[in-house]
């Protein structure tokens, strides 16, 4: 084809338009004359006459430049040199940044795609680290947090590997502390009934505090103030501390609570203060009350239900506090041996963990895997966005051709590359904070209720610091694509080749063919974690808890002990509740248990054993001289297992007849009868959980013999994927010691009908009983479940959302290999076709080279997962990270979905006229 | 513009340029050559617009807001810059119509008369 360039250009000279401007002029003329030029071939006219005559076209010098400049005369003219004598750095960085707005803006389509790509990574990872830097990174709004710690005990020997403290040994921390500089204790879990003479009562969670745990945490309530010394001596303890939200929803926020008193369980309460919004020691807690400990008159040394929490001294680090503990454990076994027998610390230890650690140890490995997720997520953005701007610096470098020609060095060019890069990542980072921010919002409505430090995430300047950082890095990141292409690209030989682009140099094929692979292996890792989890929860959900939760609404009450003395009025109360429930209309049974399963709800003691022939298990000489291990304990009415369809394995469940005066009776799960009596029978077996009571003091305590009747079923009582320890049940009416009866108790309904439909019943029933005892924590079985399983699905739902994002990014990076590809060899296409190509063969082309970096990119992903997932091992349910099906799943669907991608360019490529590809060039 | 036998006085066609580009690119978006390629076909050779005529109306259209130009590129072949007619277009297209036919209409009365 004849090289019309000169001609034009002369034609143009006149003008003096700018360079792009021109540039674009010509290459709209050469491609008319291309045309006229063809046509007059076609019609048979020689190739030099066909010349002349198109050129004609032309016209003279003086008539083109005369009918352009009207025109032209007002035409934008870009500032291409102005780099070349640009002596100020700040106004070059201006220039460029100019210049870059401007180039964008005449593809608003391609930054439109970059952008939004870009804010979906970058939105993610802001979302995502906002909560890891609430959770785990910022410390606790406490005074000198880092120097706080809990205080736990350890029976390695029994199974209890975390273990509260007990009166007797707070006190003696106390009296034998080396290393705190301050130690108070606080207790978490009960309940209250608060009631009112203008309204119902309500069911509150209450906690329990020394007088020092306010002031050494730093905490200082929003009204009032905290209790004193005196406030909080035995006898002398009726002081309360509210809530934020308690003030808010009950008290309508009244200033004066504070002059006011309350009655919490029939006993009045006076008001010292109202604490900080969302303040909380783990959980929920409505009313603190001062613990009033007794030294003189301390609970049992067995009784293990205070948490500690005390401050190093200053100067004294971890090591030399733990060392001070063991010491201090070492003093607790040699002095008092019968409660912490086994004469080395595999009996009984001490140990301590920082306040946060203790907050945020459960979440850390999730919220790493989350962060891992998403910054896989944003690497395959950038490859992506990377691609995209090479195919643009492709499509420019006639441009950037001129302007190198008019004296802008490569490395300003690539400066100005580097610029649009970043603009576009700011641009990029500002609306993936926009996402981040509803991301948040949305977390915090999914996350489950009770998870620590939510309440703190928020996009503050760390976080905003964060986002601006991975912003201007992933901008470099990306930016360094075209701006290597360049480096490599003779702009001359672009000047040379009039109205047409370079071919894409084989660096640069490379260089896009190296991005999809690593977004592919990338893809590969997110699928297989998800993948994992998928498959781990679904194991999860298939577990049988040991009973039916379908149509089982549970309630929980509890008598005060004001009202309900200890003993018989406690166990008539649930007795004719139980048999007042059962008469509701639609309720097919109902019974009573002192822990529901999967309620977060607790409960476990020592049980002795008759049978001295039970091997493994330890003794305590000078308590009991009997084999005994902490097992699960629970009270339960007669109808309890089988309104929860707890199976029944050997014997029987308890009966209305099994009362305080008939023989004691126990009934076992399986794990017990199976790991305390695998060859024999546990029926008719004697364990004792408590001793009879004496009027001598000094009398050796007799253990008070239970009679095992009834084997059942096993049940998840702490979490689906938790086996848990042996259980043994109690009947409600057979008190311990002859006097002490659970008070807090939790209904079990199995309905007919909806469960919800039959709570108002119910609540009548309660009402007839005594109108001033509230029902609280109502929720299906269903709903425990659900909610027992909420951080899983939470974590599943995430890592999916992340892989599927990988996916949809990394399918659109093949596609757009695959595309550019098929445009670049379209004259080799053509050519194939002309030579008799058949269209599998074309097809074979493009799907084989996209299937062929697929596989690559497949195998790297593989390696790296084989390597990566162990790291989710603590977040798996019978589920190895290396599972196999989980694997060849994600290759086959990695494979379908590149193939799919690469559809669109082979069907484009079977459509290439072999003529029209030969006369491209 | 050139001119050829039995042609239009050149104040006509320079008035009727604008009206034809219009009217060829109402229907869909073409490219410089193809809208010199129809109306030379359509006007049986009578009208005719080379490159140094015809860009420059293209442009000057553009500047006014008529048309809209833009570069695109289709698999196998060149980019070409391809020309659509926009909403203002429409509206002048619209009214240049309507004039040209009254104009038409008052020639053919005029000259329908003085043979009658």
């Amino acid at each position: 084809m004849p090289d019309w360039n000169p001609e034009i250009l002369r034609r143009l000279a006149p003008l003096k338009l700018s360079t792009p401007r021109e540039a674009e002029i010509a290459e709209e003329f050469t491609q008319h004359l291309d045309d006229r030029y063809q046509e007059l071939l076609a019609a048979g006219q020689a190739e030099d006459a066909a010349y002349h005559t198109s050129l004609g076209e032309l016209k003279d010098e003086d008539f083109l430049a005369c009918n352009l400049k009207r025109v032209e005369r007002n035409s934008y003219c870009e500032p291409v040199a102005a780099e070349k004598d640009s002596g100020n750095f700040f106004s070059s960085i201006f220039r460029d940044v100019r210049y870059a707005l401007r180039m964008l803006r005449k593809s608003p389509g391609f930054a439109a795609v970059a952008i939004l790509t870009l804010a979906l990574g970058i939105g993610a990872n802001t979302a995502i680290f906002s909560v890891v830097n609430a959770v785990l990174l910022r410390p606790l709004a406490y005074k000198h947090s880092t120097s706080l710690v809990n205080i736990w005990g350890k029976f390695e020997t029994d199974g209890i590997p975390q273990s509260w403290i007990s009166e007797p040994e707070y006190w003696d921390l106390i009296d034998r502390n080396e290393s705190f500089s301050q130690i108070a204790a606080y207790a978490l879990g009960g309940n209250a009934n608060l009631t009112r003479a203008d309204a119902g009562p309500v069911q509150v969670s209450s906690a329990g505090a020394t007088a020092g745990v306010l002031p050494m945490l730093g905490i200082t309530p929003m009204l009032g103030r905290t209790f004193t010394a005196d406030e909080d001596l035995p006898g002398h303890s009726h002081f309360v501390l509210l809530s934020y939200a308690l003030w808010q929803s009950q008290f309508a926020a009244d200033p004066s609570i504070v002059t006011k008193s309350i009655q919490l369980d029939g006993e009045s309460y006076s008001v010292v203060g109202v604490l900080p919004k969302n303040f909380s020691l783990g959980g929920k807690q409505d009313v603190w009350t001062s613990l009033g400990l007794n030294r003189a008159k301390p609970n049992g040394r067995g009784s293990h239900y205070l948490r500690v929490v005390a401050r190093l001294k200053p100067g004294v680090n971890s090591a030399q506090a733990s060392a001070a503990l063991s010491r201090f454990a070492d003093y607790l076994r040699s002095t008092y041996p019968g409660n912490y027998g086994h004469g080395n610390d595999k009996g009984f230890s001490m140990f301590m963990v920082p306040v946060k650690e203790q907050l945020v140890a459960k979440l850390r490995p999730a919220l790493l895997v989350l962060l891992g997720a998403v910054a896989f997520v944003l690497l395959i953005a950038c490859a992506n966005v990377a691609n995209l701007l090479l195919a643009h610096a492709s499509s420019r470098e006639k441009e950037l051709a001129i302007r190198s020609a008019l004296g802008a060095g490569r490395a300003r060019l690539i400066c100005q590359l580097l610029t649009e890069s970043l603009i576009l990542a700011l641009a990029g980072g500002v609306l993936g904070l926009v996402l981040a921010y509803w991301g948040v919002g949305a977390l915090r409505a999914l996350v489950p209720a009770n998870t620590p430090r939510m309440d703190e995430v928020r996009l503050d300047p760390l976080v905003l610091a964060f986002t601006f950082g991975i912003s201007m890095l992933t901008g470099l990141f990306f930016g360094l694509a075209p701006a290597w292409h360049i480096a490599r690209t003779d702009l001359r030989e672009t000047l040379n080749e009039a109205g047409r682009s370079t071919s894409a140099t084989g660096g640069t094929r490379r260089l896009r063919a190296v991005l999809v692979v690593s977004e592919l292996a990338l893809a590969v890792l997110l699928l297989v974690g998800a993948g994992l989890l998928i498959r781990s929860f679904s194991h999860l959900l298939d577990v049988s808890p040991g009973f039916q939760t379908q149509h089982l609404l549970t309630l929980e009450l509890s008598l005060p002990d004001k009202a309900y003395p200890d003993g018989v009025p406690v166990q008539s109360f649930f007795t004719q509740l139980v048999a007042r429930v059962k008469t509701v209309p639609g309720i097919q049974s109902a019974g009573a248990v002192s822990q529901m399963p999967l309620s977060d709800n607790y409960n476990s003691g020592s049980v002795f054993f008759e049978d001295t022939s039970i091997p493994n298990i330890p003794r305590l000489p000078e308590l009991l001289n009997l084999p005994f291990m902490e097992i699960d304990q629970r009270a339960a009415t007669p109808g309890y297992f089988s309104t929860m369809q707890i199976p029944l394995v050997r014997g029987r469940i308890f009966s209305d007849a099994d009362n305080a005066t008939a023989p004691l009776v126990v009934v076992v799960d399986a794990n017990f009868a199976h790991r305390f009596w695998p060859h024999g029978d546990a029926i008719g077996q004697h364990v004792a959980v408590d001793t009879i009571p004496t009027v001598d003091p000094n009398a050796k305590p007799a253990p008070r013999w239970r009679t095992i009747v009834g084997v059942v079923g096993h049940v998840k009582h702490y979490a689906l994927d938790v086996e848990g320890r042996e259980q043994i049940y109690l009947p409600h009416n057979q008190p311990l010691y002859g006097v002490f009866v659970p008070r807090d108790m939790t209904l079990a309904v199995r309905t007919s009908l909806d469960p919800a439909s039959v709570t108002n019943a119910i609540r009548e029933q309660v009402a007839a009983l005594d109108k001033d005892l509230p029902l609280y924590n109502i929720a299906t079985m269903d709903q425990l479940v659900c909610t027992s399983v909420a951080q899983p699905r939470l974590n599943l739902s995430l890592l999916v959302a992340f892989a599927a994002l990988a996916l949809v990014l990394s399918a659109v990076g093949v596609y757009g290999v695959m595309a550019y590809a098929v445009t670049q060899r379209t004259h080799e296409i053509g050519i194939r076709a002309a030579l008799g190509a058949q269209p599998r063969d074309v097809m074979w082309l493009v799907v084989g080279q996209g299937t062929r970096l697929t596989l690559v990119g497949i195998a790297l992903g593989i390696a790296g997962a084989l390597v990566l997932t162990r790291f989710l091992r603590s977040m798996l349910f019978e589920v190895e990270p290396t599972d196999l099906a989980t694997f060849v799943g994600v290759t086959i669907l990695l494979v379908l979905v590149s193939l799919a991608a690469c559809c669109i360019p082979a069907r484009r490529a079977l459509r290439v006229d072999p003529m029209v590809a030969l006369r491209y060039e | 513009m050139d001119t050829t036998t039995s042609i239009p006085a050149v104040e006509w066609k320079k008035g009727s340029a604008e009206l034809l580009i219009l009217s060829l690119i109402e229907a869909r978006p073409r490219h410089g050559y193809e809208i010199s390629k129809l109306i030379e076909q359509r006007s049986g050779g009578t009208i005719r617009f080379h490159v140094a005529s015809l860009y420059p109306m293209l442009y000057r259209l553009e500047r006014r807001g008529w048309l809209h130009g833009r570069w695109v590129e289709k698999s196998g072949q060149r980019r070409r810059r391809y020309y659509r007619v926009t909403r203002l277009g429409r509206r002048v297209l619209a009214s240049q119509l309507h004039g040209w036919r009254e104009f038409v209409a008052g020639i053919n009365r005029i000259t329908e008369a003085e043979n009658a």
